[in-house]
């Protein structure tokens, strides 16, 4: 697993104001990460996203500048994420 | 610096095809270009209808870089000598950039006039390399002397500039050192892709004689004060002191573009006029003027977290870095105060969309030059704001959100570059200097 991979479902946290309005990626938006990125890195992003789910405490939030959300709240993003990317 | 090239042909190599002496287009090609993409419909349908007498019309007629370089990817292909000029050309004057299409048109007639004396065999062939050369040998048919006249103004502008920058020391006295080294340096490399021998190695020198052709007028037209001995130099380059003189007087607004067709005879424009050997001294009144090269001082580093992004170290994926040709593809051009992409088209960021990034805008950086480069894309791991200048500092960056055209907002929203807000003034600054109306627009803060 390289951790690395995680800082792109990260980013999307500079866009999103609330993490409780992110219910996980709808089949259109798969699709679009199916365009966006090569098998092997969606493979990546999916190993990365799946171990953060299992390490709540890891810091999240230093894993990119600007971060303004707090690890408890980057966790829960992440595990809505982790459901919705079970079927890419 | 090495020995000065005498301007002949590019394809010297035993296997090369034989080609004219003066020939910088040896042929077409269909590879990926450095112009950016294909050209329009109407362009491509005149050069299968084999129409010269309108394309070239079209050419006489084009009022923007981006209308320019689409005919010059119709006529002669992404890599040739020309689209390279028109290119480091942009590159260095942002706001002058169409007082210098005259002279760009000299460019492509010289190229037409090298195609129309080249070989296809060996070359790289696509649909449109047949037209592309029955076309130059039809407008050397019709334009035998225009297309002569303006390969030799090419050529003697190349000797001249090499002339010049055999030794720029000697010939811009007083001139910083360091902009003497960046001259010297420009012009080895020039060489250098002169003697490559390849299709991408002609358009790269055309680049850099395009740079340095600007760069060098520029002092040229500001040499009361710029650099000493105005007399020697227009002795030594009367040539370039031609041209730097028609393109103060010509300094004004972006013209109308013209009906291309119509009534109106049809004929194109001679070559620029050989230079008057009586060559004025410059007015003492006039204010110096730097050479184009850096604008804003106040630059932004890159976060030092995304350093080796681009090998796969910080993302997992590796973010791409534009080189000196890909950059200008995302090149942002300002016209009567709408924004355009670099096919000419109207930018609008209103399909955007990154399933891990933003929706609705464009990130964007402006280099210390003043260019503004954006894209649509934004694609974590992959293609960021670094991308741009290659992790270089920038002065400015942020996101844009443009309707038709139309700035809505501006901001220095970049996580690889967090800009101050001075730096983001820079921004609008730049952008009102183009002609770009800022009232009503959104400047907003980063994160």
């Amino acid at each position: 697993m390289n951790i690395n991979f995680l800082r792109i479902p990260l980013h999307k946290l500079l866009y999103l104001e609330r993490v409780d309005d992110f219910s996980g990626f709808s089949a259109d938006d798969l699709q679009g990460l199916r365009n966006e990125y090569e098998p092997a890195e969606l493979r990546g992003i999916v190993e990365a996203v799946t171990w953060a789910t299992q390490n709540p405490d890891h810091d999240f939030a230093s894993m990119l500048p600007d971060l303004r959300h707090t690890n408890a709240e980057i966790y829960r993003y992440l595990c809505a994420l982790e459901v919705s990317l079970r079927d890419i | 610096m090495g020995e000065s090239r005498v301007p002949g042909p590019v394809g010297r190599g035993g296997d090369s095809p034989r080609t004219h002496d003066g020939t910088l287009v040896r042929g077409v090609s269909s590879a990926p270009g450095p112009v950016q993409g294909p050209a329009t419909a109407s362009t491509e349908d005149r050069l299968d209808a084999l129409d010269p007498l309108a394309l070239l019309e079209h050419l006489q007629t084009a009022s923007s870089v981006a209308e320019l370089e689409r005919i010059i990817v119709a006529l002669l292909g992404p890599q040739c000598f020309s689209a390279g000029v028109i290119t480091g050309v942009a590159w260095d004057l942002v706001g002058s950039i169409v007082d210098l299409l005259d002279l760009v048109r000299m460019f492509v007639l010289a190229d037409l006039h090298d195609l129309a004396g080249s070989s296809l065999g060996g070359w790289q062939l696509d649909p449109l390399t047949a037209p592309r050369l029955l076309f130059a040998e039809l407008a050397q048919l019709f334009f035998a002397d225009q297309l002569r006249k303006a390969a030799e103004e090419r050529n003697a502008l190349i000797a001249e500039l090499a002339n010049a920058l055999e030794d720029p020391a000697a010939t811009f006295e007083g001139m910083a050192e360091g902009v003497v080294e960046s001259f010297q340096r420009d012009w080895e490399q020039f060489e250098l892709h002169m003697a490559s021998d390849t299709l991408s190695g002609r358009f790269h020198a055309g680049m850099i004689f395009g740079k340095l052709l600007v760069a060098v007028l520029a002092i040229l037209t500001g040499v009361a004060g710029a650099v000493r001995g105005a007399a020697k130099l227009a002795s030594k380059l009367p040539r370039l002191m031609q041209h730097a003189k028609k393109l103060e007087l010509e300094r004004r607004p972006a013209p109308q573009q013209t009906p291309t067709s119509g009534g109106t005879p049809r004929q194109i424009s001679p070559a620029p006029e050989a230079p008057d050997p009586d060559v004025d001294r410059p007015d003492p009144r006039r204010k110096p003027t730097p050479p184009p090269r850096r604008k804003y001082d106040d630059l932004q580093p890159m976060d030092r977290q995304f350093v080796g992004e681009e090998t796969g170290s910080v993302w997992g994926t590796k973010v791409k870095y534009l080189d000196d040709v890909e950059r200008e593809q995302y090149r942002l051009h300002v016209r009567d105060g709408k924004l355009y992409d670099a096919d000419g088209n109207l930018f609008d960021t209103s399909k955007a969309k990154s399933h891990f990034g933003g929706e609705g805008n464009a990130i964007f950086v402006m280099d210390e030059t003043g260019a503004i480069y954006a894209s649509k894309v934004h694609s974590p791991g992959k293609f960021h704001h670094s991308s741009f200048l290659s992790g270089e500092p920038v002065a400015g960056a942020g996101e844009l959100v443009v309707e038709n055209g139309v700035l809505a907002s501006v901001s220095r929203r970049s996580g690889h570059y967090r800009p101050t807000a001075k730096q983001n003034q820079q921004v609008v600054d730049e952008l009102v200097e183009q002609g770009v109306d800022m009232n009503g627009v959104d400047v907003s803060a980063g994160f």
